[in-house]
């Protein structure tokens, strides 16, 4: 396993919860700022490996930034927890 | 529908009941999650969590200390989170506070959860009635983004509540010690400037006039022209620029912002502001109290930021909480003013803008964007964001502690101001 990735994982994972809990309790500010870090964090790791399952990946991303443009913020915590933790705890190399 | 509820409601809350039954309770644009847990779906947002509520509700409770004896909770979907206090023996009252009558009253028929309803520590409330936020509370979280419009300001009340953690904790994190630096290389300033409190208590029972930037600033500057004839004008920074293009001439102009340059916001070199007094906060930048022409007015905010220099270089304090709008009003008010007249007081976007026309800050906004929207004077809903709504909700608590000051809104195209009245003339 990439040594880059594999520092990053429990980051990644960290701030995705640490997002989930703020959008479930009405702190969208601190969720956002959780969020964003986690993506930040998660470009850093794609773009060091190329084996991720990427459609997997970018359908859940699509799907978290519409939530999040539409301020729809429990349907994001709920694919942030059961889809994009889901998919990091499962593996990323599955394609 | 499920009679159970409704006999609960009307046997238990009669008000409540007539308000719900008053108001058109539709399905129309209820809708189900597909998950494991189908959770509703309002207008296009998911109300509640749709695979663990119970995970949800316990994050939610975590707002809730553990033996408080009483909490409220701003909005209700499911019984989940009711059900999960009412289970802490501590609780002796959960208040309810309802935001929306027609989805609440849809929800609470259609998911038939009764038994949480005959608890005798539960109240029902409804937000439209609500006043003041009541603590310890917690929320769901969906219910603030759509509340009815007269439940609306305890819904931003609740918003603002949970956003102050956010703000206080990166302006603590990342400014403070910046700003200090800046604070400390305007001593030369604070120390030779004026005291913001020689200001007060020299206009007492007059009439001001106090400028925001806000866009219905143009529209009414023919009023504002007319009544400065016979009243002094304290300016908000943001809106000095177009002012000074109208030749209005302000006696005082406040400022206070820490993010922004003298080159967005005017240019103090105009001699026309050689009379014109500059109320500033010294954590501006140095180029607006290096340039002015003016004599300058030191003030402080009562906060950690000013502390240790309100102890070694005491001057006046002014209320602020985050707009500039709020220590020019208070400005006023502490000179011990009767009447405020505010003009471009808007905390939002009418004009589909941010500013007025010839404020150097101005942008445009485009309304198809998923803006937060607050009720104007007309009673029609206007595009806003969450800090300005947050200004206005601190600006109305202001005025709510001020019942002898009159406050009049001179354009009724801005977020609806409660606590003022409407008016374009000032008293005799």
């Amino acid at each position: 396993m990439h040594r880059h990735k594999a520092d990053l994982h429990p980051s990644i994972v960290a701030s995705a919860e640490r997002a989930e809990f703020f959008f479930r309790i009405g702190m969208e500010a601190s969720g956002n700022e959780h969020f964003t870090e986690c993506i930040e964090l998660l470009l850093k790791v794609v773009e060091k490996n190329h084996t991720y399952a990427i459609n997997e990946l970018n359908a859940i991303l699509t799907k978290m930034l519409l939530s999040q443009e539409r301020r729809n913020w429990v349907a994001l915590a709920d694919i942030i927890q059961y889809e994009f933790i889901d998919f990091f705890n499962k593996g990323m190399n599955r394609q | 529908m499920d009679r159970d509820v409704e006999q609960i409601l009307r046997k238990r809350w009669p008000h409540l009941y007539a308000l719900f039954t008053a108001t058109p309770a539709s399905k129309a644009g209820l809708q189900f999650t597909d998950t494991p847990e189908p959770a509703p779906i309002f207008n296009g947002l998911q109300l509640c969590g749709g695979y663990d509520r119970m995970r949800e509700a316990r994050m939610q409770a975590t707002l809730i200390p553990e033996n408080a004896p009483e909490a409220t909770v701003y909005g209700i979907v499911t019984e989940t989170l009711p059900k999960l206090l009412l289970a802490r023996p501590s609780l002796s009252r959960l208040h309810i506070v309802v935001l929306n009558l027609s989805l609440t009253f849809t929800l609470l028929t259609a998911l038939a959860e009764s038994e949480w309803l005959e608890d005798p520590r539960v109240a029902l409330l409804y937000g439209g009635e609500e006043t003041h936020l009541r603590f310890p509370f917690t929320t769901i979280p969906p219910c603030l983004q759509r509340p009815d419009a007269s439940a609306a300001r305890i819904a931003d009340l609740a918003i603002l509540e949970l956003s102050t953690y956010h703000l206080n904790r990166n302006f603590k994190q990342k400014t403070t010690e910046t700003l200090r630096v800046r604070i400390d290389s305007h001593l030369p300033y604070i120390l030779q400037d004026e005291d913001v409190a020689a200001l007060f208590a020299t206009r007492k029972g007059r009439t001001l006039l106090v400028a925001g930037a806000g866009p219905t600033l143009s529209h009414n500057l023919p009023l504002l022209r007319l009544l400065h004839r016979e009243h002094e004008l304290i300016a908000v920074d943001a809106a000095l620029s177009l002012l000074i293009e109208q030749d209005i001439i302000p006696e005082y102009v406040v400022t206070i912002d820490t993010q922004k340059t003298l080159s967005q916001l005017f240019s103090s070199r105009d001699e026309r502001l050689a009379q014109t007094k500059l109320v500033y906060f010294p954590a501006v930048e140095t180029e607006i109290l290096s340039t002015w022409k003016g004599k300058r007015y030191t003030a402080y905010t009562a906060t950690d930021l000013y502390a240790d220099y309100l102890k070694h270089y005491p001057k006046g304090t002014l209320f602020s909480a985050g707009s500039v709008i709020h220590p020019s009003i208070d400005l006023g008010v502490r000179m011990g003013a009767a009447t405020i007249m505010l003009f471009g007081a808007d905390f939002s976007f009418p004009d589909a803008a941010t500013h007025a026309e010839g404020c150097l800050l101005r942008k445009e906004i485009d309304p198809q964007q998923s803006y937060r929207m607050v009720t104007n004077g007309n009673g029609e809903l206007v595009c806003s964001q969450a800090n300005l709504i947050g200004y206005l909700r601190d600006l109305e608590l202001y005025i709510e502690r001020h019942p002898c000051v009159r406050f009049v809104n001179t354009s009724r195209e801005g977020a609806a101001i409660k606590g003022a009245t409407y008016g374009t003339h000032a008293p005799a």
